[in-house]
């Protein structure tokens, strides 16, 4: 087939639906995508704070860090049951801030958690199907309470606040 | 910056709903009735209401809470308010308290709602609120998945979320 030409009744993937909005199948994959992304983050930034924490709020890190990464492989499957290539984990990420000793560390853990709690409000607005709707709200609950164990301050909207 | 993505409104989720429509908010008239979440949000407002009344009725037996509790009322008092934003109730149901009518959250008028029973030992009250912060994010949650608009879901999937580190919070107090 010719580059530019279209099968007729076929929307080539990139073309906008008919009435401009995007396609919602589209909409749901950056989300979910952004989610994954915001998991590897996670994933990197967790390996941080544990490395400036000890006793139990490292093994709390340490286990923290294991649930992002199974919430990871996760998302990587729903990217691949929506047939698309899931996102890969960057090398390396640029810190918010500079942490070099416990109370960054914490405070790092609570930024990633108040931040991951963001992306998977979205993906709850994006996603109608229940099972992907159901994951995401799941996952706004378990970031917000995540947060909690590093900072005492609790946000009236988890995901929501400042937007 | 780390999570820069992830930082960045994505879909523009926010708390100021999802209808340009200002009449028959709050005040739910017959055009409430082809409002698909109509149904949806009114459970909610009567669950954080129900949430409310809680707080107020534990504050009356245990002013000494006032303090420890007060920013938890305070966050249900904002919920009530962004639910009764988001759009219309069903025909002729109307929220018994109007989030705005007192300063102090603990004097709000809670209408015909009645309060609950609140134990004399103020642990036992302190772990009926539990309860009622764990209820609470159950049914938004149950809610969120029901949803048919976006920014009422997120906004419901966000109030599940705040309940549940009420949750957590008031039992390690």
């Amino acid at each position: 087939m010719n580059a530019g030409t279209t099968p007729p009744g076929m929307t080539p993937p990139d073309t906008p639906a008919p009435d401009g909005e995007p396609d919602p199948a589209d909409t749901v994959l950056a989300a979910v995508q952004a989610a994954l992304a915001g998991e590897h983050a996670c994933v990197y930034g967790y390996g941080v704070v544990g490395a400036f924490l000890d006793g139990d709020e490292q093994a709390a890190a340490q286990r923290a860090l294991e649930t992002h990464e199974a919430q990871r492989d996760a998302l990587y499957d729903q990217v691949v049951a929506l047939e698309a290539s899931p996102e890969a984990a960057l090398p390396s990420y640029a810190l918010p801030f500079q942490v070099d000793d416990a109370s960054s560390a914490r405070e790092l853990a609570a930024v990633l958690e108040e931040r991951l709690a963001a992306v998977y409000v979205d993906l709850v607005a994006t996603a109608s199907a229940e099972e992907l709707r159901s994951l995401a709200a799941d996952s706004v609950i378990a970031a917000a309470r995540a947060r909690l164990r590093w900072t005492d301050d609790i946000p009236a909207f988890p995901g929501l606040d400042g937007r | 910056m780390l999570l820069a993505a992830a930082a960045a409104p994505l879909l523009g989720a926010t708390l100021t709903g999802c209808s340009s429509d200002t009449i028959g908010k709050r005040l739910g008239d017959d055009r409430a009735d082809a409002d698909p979440d109509a149904g949806v949000r009114w459970r909610a407002v009567r669950t954080e209401e129900r949430l409310l009344a809680v707080h107020i009725a534990t504050v009356s037996r245990h002013d000494r809470l006032r303090d420890r509790i007060a920013p938890f009322a305070e966050h249900h008092r904002r919920h009530l308010e962004a639910l009764l934003d988001d759009g219309p109730l069903p025909f002729l149901l109307r929220p018994e308290i109007d989030p705005s009518s007192a300063d102090d959250v603990f004097e709000l008028s809670v209408g015909t709602l009645e309060l609950p029973d609140v134990a004399s030992a103020a642990a036992g009250a302190l772990a009926a609120l539990v309860d009622a912060e764990r209820s609470a994010s159950e049914a938004h949650l149950a809610s969120c998945l029901r949803a048919a608009g976006p920014d009422l879901a997120a906004l419901l999937s966000s109030i599940a979320a705040a309940e549940a580190t009420h949750e957590t919070a008031l039992e390690r107090a």
